[in-house]
């Protein structure tokens, strides 16, 4: 059964790219005894080592630790606060939003005018984040600086909730859903090296994994990660690449990388054979850590399994608890068969 | 040469898929004393070992191609481009898919439906003849690679053909190590057969981490575009092979560059100096590995690179192996 | 500030992938006050190096290349067309430059007279296929002097404008400065932390030097100088800084934070006036630092600049100053970072 306390507690801690402390202490706590050692490097990669000492192949499982958010750039002379966008958000989905800011989680709204006082034409856009402000409910600058500092993060605030049994909304689940698997999945017991890269800052360019498996450098390395599902309206046909409730979800080609075509095969014979639902990632979009690992020293074999999400990047992801254990079984058979 | 080319741009060989050009490599290089292996990324590495600094030559054995992402409900194919496809340059296109179907490319613009408006792929499809969806996924996979039909034709120094970018520039590693006369090397010699140029110049990375060498060169294509009057840049067909001064990714190291036009003008072989702004090649990988590599650049001018009629002059590809030849031995 | 010093370093012609001409500046000054200087062979930069009394190493790094346009091709009469990578064509037109072939020859970028020019085509910029080099001289001396590929470079003309000062590769010929008076002012200090100070190749193209460089030193902890905007005409205070407040320290997302912070506590203490600058990426050598092997954590230093990229580009030298002071403090006073290891 999958822990939906793991995976609440993830998806509500705060780890916006280069911030992602409170991640690593939950995650931490979490691999607790269930691995060798961990280490946490310069550019704040979490990564856990078990059995270094075993034969090969050295398997890498890799999930990112940070979530899209801002970062305070200054402030305007009557205490709002500037900000810029930290990873791809959609303009779109700021305006009206209720944030955090910085360690002290002060709060704060995305400020935006009520329709009210629109012309015709400015319904119709949206204005670019540059132009936005965030209202902390400070009366002047001066008060606004005793409280938020240049560059602070800012995360969505928003809460985990269950919308059913089986479905699940809440923030940052690109990719803490990735990070709660690798958690479960790096406890059980295999008979080879097995590293987690629990990476950061891959939402502003795969920065943590081009430096996270040098030191533990794997023959095989499996990112996984929750990967866009736009099942819904307003999509087209082969535009939709992902179905909620269908799967795992296998990249075989992104922007970043081709995955490693026999071991690919490898883990669609496994989904086959015991009948575990899959499908293919059919938007080629998009770019993974796995391409930064696979580019380490002399190479390394990849593999890209995701989790299908509705609306990532958004204050609102969601989710289905099936196809997150559908992936956590077909990895773990995967690795059983190595 | 001319054989040795023909064989390496009919082969199906697009990034990630190098299997068959792979063997014709290693097929043509069998009566030569080397070792020959394939590293742990897919890398052909020739290494003919002797005295002196490591010296690793390189050109890339994939080339760009289409892969499938879905088959819609009347059979016809949607893709997406595995490198630098151009999408004006795929209508009409003829398609080769590993597995041996055919198919030929389109466009869904329903408002325009004899030209279209917009030239993206992702508005393209290819049409492999199929009467029905059932009918298409028998015959192909989410995920099938393809490349451009290779269309082989010679007129004289000249070819014409999908793929001259990159199997001109292992032909002319090919010839080379077939010409060598080892005793006289001056360099320990890697000659590498690269995987996955066209998406990453990722195999140059793995392979120049592996070996460290001390200098590398890079033999690529450059874009000739003396085709119209005025010449859009300054590099010709049959002029000789183009050695690069700079590209889209990176400038060459200077005392090596200068190296190799002094064995030109030595040797008496013709030679053009590049100077592009767009594009890159393996050089810019192998340059910035580790404590970094003193890397230079051989490039074969080819017309209308990335099409399904690349245009060659094979003088050039001559003159190429003679300029390496000069310059790696005594 | 050191005019002098600045004004060579400024007039120096070292553009990306052709530094080696300003070296013997950089070594004549740091004579005697390192323990060693020496080329890095595979990326043509310049390694200096002092030693302190413990075992952490911080590397000092500057890039010392200038944007550069290179030579495209040789036009009937002896034109020379040109191109380039991060210089705003519009500010060629009516400017001299220096074209580096087989000697140094002085060029002008001339354009139609306005007599000539239609109405309707006045404001349109010209672009680099439409620009050429005069140099006054034949077709045949033109080709046997100049190649496709040789480097074309502003012309320097360092001088003082009012309060500020102006010149060609302030960027980064000021951090070049700032990296050697730092050193200069460690003679007699005693320094814990052994410093090394990079000196850096082609970082307007693909940061070759510091990459490679860095891979050889890979220092326990890394801060980058370089410049940044400053608020001039048409760039506010959202995009620059003022000149004379005293350098930035980036706040960015690809730099350590816990290292700019201790930074900025120097800065505090001494009262040393500086900006913060935020965004995610710097777009300086500090990213590329950041992420050599298994990465190193580094910050970020810069000089606020006017007109960045053009022979014109101005600054204060307070900010030069405190930069020094801020460096020179830091390196006093570092202790090494934490570590955040465990075993279970």
């Amino acid at each position: 059964m999958a822990n939906i306390e793991l995976i609440k507690a993830l998806s509500n801690a705060y780890g916006v790219s280069g911030f992602e402390d409170e991640v690593i202490e939950i995650l931490k706590s979490e691999i607790k005894g269930y691995v060798d050692s961990f280490e946490v490097d310069g550019l704040k990669n979490l990564i856990a080592i078990k059995n270094l000492d075993s034969p090969k192949p050295k398997v890498m499982l890799n999930a990112h630790m940070d979530e899209v958010g801002l970062l305070v750039k200054g402030f305007t002379n009557d205490g709002f606060v500037k900000f810029t966008k930290v990873g791809g958000i959609d303009d779109r989905v700021l305006l009206g939003k209720r944030v955090v800011i910085g360690k002290n989680k002060v709060k704060g709204i995305v400020a935006v005018k009520p329709i009210h006082l629109q012309e015709a034409n400015e319904r119709k856009t949206v204005e670019s984040a540059k132009d936005m402000v965030i209202d902390v409910g400070a009366k002047s600058k001066e008060e606004v600086q005793k409280i938020v500092n240049i560059g602070d993060f800012v995360g969505f605030d928003v809460s985990f909730e269950s919308l059913s049994d089986d479905t699940y909304i809440g923030k940052a689940f690109d990719d803490r859903l990735g990070c709660a698997l690798v958690s479960e999945i790096i406890k059980e017991k295999f008979n080879f090296p097995l590293i987690g890269l629990f990476s950061s800052q891959e939402e502003v360019g795969l920065l943590g994994a081009t430096v996270g498996a040098f030191k533990y450098t794997p023959d095989i390395s499996i990112t996984l990660e929750g990967t866009i599902s736009a099942d819904f309206p307003d999509v087209s046909e082969h535009e939709k690449c992902t179905t909620l409730g269908n799967g795992p979800v296998i990249t075989i080609k992104d922007n970043s990388v081709i995955t490693d075509h026999k071991l690919r095969e490898k883990l669609v014979k496994i989904a086959e054979r015991l009948k575990i639902p899959y499908q293919f990632k059919q938007v080629f979009v998009g770019g993974t850590d796995s391409s930064r690992i696979q580019l380490t020293k002399s190479g390394v074999k990849v593999l890209v399994v995701a989790v299908p999400v509705r609306y990532i990047h958004s204050p609102v992801s969601l989710f289905k608890l099936s196809d997150y254990e559908n992936t956590k079984k077909l990895i773990i058979e995967f690795l059983r068969s190595l | 040469m001319e054989d040795i080319l023909e064989k390496l741009v009919k082969a199906f060989g697009p990034s990630s898929k190098e299997e068959k050009v792979k063997g014709i490599v290693k097929e043509e290089l069998k009566k030569c004393d080397c070792e020959i292996n394939e590293d742990k990324f897919g890398n052909l590495v020739v290494h003919i070992p002797h005295d002196g600094p490591k010296l690793m030559l390189a050109s890339h054995l994939d080339s760009i191609g289409f892969i499938v992402t879905d088959i819609d409900k009347n059979g016809l194919i949607r893709f997406t481009s595995i490198g630098g496809l151009r999408a004006a340059f795929l209508l009409g296109s003829r398609v080769l898919f590993e597995n041996g179907i055919v198919g030929t490319v389109y466009h869904d613009d329903k408002d325009n439906p004899w030209e279209p408006k917009e030239l993206k792929v992702e508005k393209f499809f290819i049409d492999i003849g199929a009467k029905s969806k059932k009918e298409a996924q028998a015959l192909i996979n989410i995920g099938t690679e393809g490349i451009f039909y290779p269309l082989y034709s010679r007129n004289g120094d000249r070819v014409i053909s999908p793929s001259l970018d990159d199997r001109s520039g292992c032909a002319v590693l090919i010839e080379l190590i077939r010409n060598v006369k080892k005793k006289n090397l001056k360099y320990d010699l890697y000659v590498v057969f690269t995987v996955q140029e066209e998406i990453g110049v990722k195999g140059a990375r793995t392979s120049t981490y592996e070996i460290t060498p001390d200098f590398g060169i890079a033999v690529d294509v450059t874009s000739a575009l003396d085709y119209t009057d005025p010449h859009l840049n300054a590099l010709e067909l049959g002029k000789g092979p183009a050695i690069k001064v700079m590209d889209g990714g990176m400038i060459t190291n200077i005392e090596l560059r200068n190296e190799l036009i002094e064995v030109s003008k030595k040797n008496k072989i013709p030679y053009q100096l590049e100077v592009i702004t767009g594009g890159t090649t393996d050089a810019f990988a192998m340059q910035i590995t580790k404590e970094g590599v003193k890397t230079a650049a051989v490039s074969i001018p080819t017309r209308y690179i990335h099409t399904q009629g690349e245009v060659v002059d094979l003088n050039d590809l001559k003159n190429a192996v003679s300029l390496i030849k000069s310059f790696i031995e005594k | 500030m050191e005019e002098s010093l600045i004004k060579a370093l400024s007039e120096s012609f070292a553009p990306t992938g052709n530094e080696k001409s300003i070296y013997p500046i950089i070594e004549k000054e740091l004579k005697g006050y390192v323990d060693d200087v020496r080329i890095h062979d595979k990326s043509n930069s310049i390694v200096a190096f002092k030693k302190g009394s413990g075992k952490c190493t911080l590397m000092l790094e500057a890039h010392v290349d200038e944007v550069f346009m290179v030579v495209s091709s040789i036009e009937k009469n002896g034109f020379v067309k040109i191109n380039a990578r991060s210089i705003d064509s519009k500010i060629l037109p009516g400017s001299k430059v220096i074209i580096h072939g087989k000697r140094k020859i002085k060029g002008v970028i001339g354009i139609k007279p306005y007599h000539l020019v239609k109405s309707g085509e006045e404001n349109s910029a010209f672009s680099f296929d439409r620009l050429f080099v005069d140099t006054g001289l034949l077709e045949t001396e033109v080709k046997e002097l100049v190649s496709v590929g040789d480097y074309v470079t502003f012309e320097p003309q360092f001088d003082k404008v009012g309060n500020y000062y102006i010149g060609k590769s302030i960027d980064n010929r000021l951090g070049v400065y700032a990296l050697i008076e730092t050193l200069k002012s460690l003679k007699n200090i005693k320094h814990q932390v052994n410093v090394y100070a990079l000196f850096s190749s082609q970082e307007e193209f693909t940061g070759l030097g510091t990459i490679t460089s860095t891979y050889s030193i890979f220092p326990d902890v890394a801060i980058a100088v370089d410049a940044t905007f400053a608020t001039q005409y048409r760039v506010s205070s959202d995009d620059g800084f003022e000149l004379g407040k005293g350098p930035v320290i980036f706040f960015g997302i690809s730099v350590n934070r816990e290292l700019t912070n201790r930074l900025a506590s120097i800065a505090d203490k001494y009262g040393i006036p500086y900006g913060k600058e935020v965004s995610v990426l710097s777009s300086t050598n500090a990213d590329k630092i950041s992420l050599v092997r298994s990465s190193i954590p580094t910050a970020l230093v810069s000089i606020p600049i006017r007109y960045m990229h053009t022979p014109v580009e101005m600054f204060d030298p307070f900010d030069v100053d405190k930069t020094v002071q801020l460096l020179k403090l830091f390196i006093e006073e570092f202790e090494p970072l934490g570590d955040q290891n465990g075993e279970y």
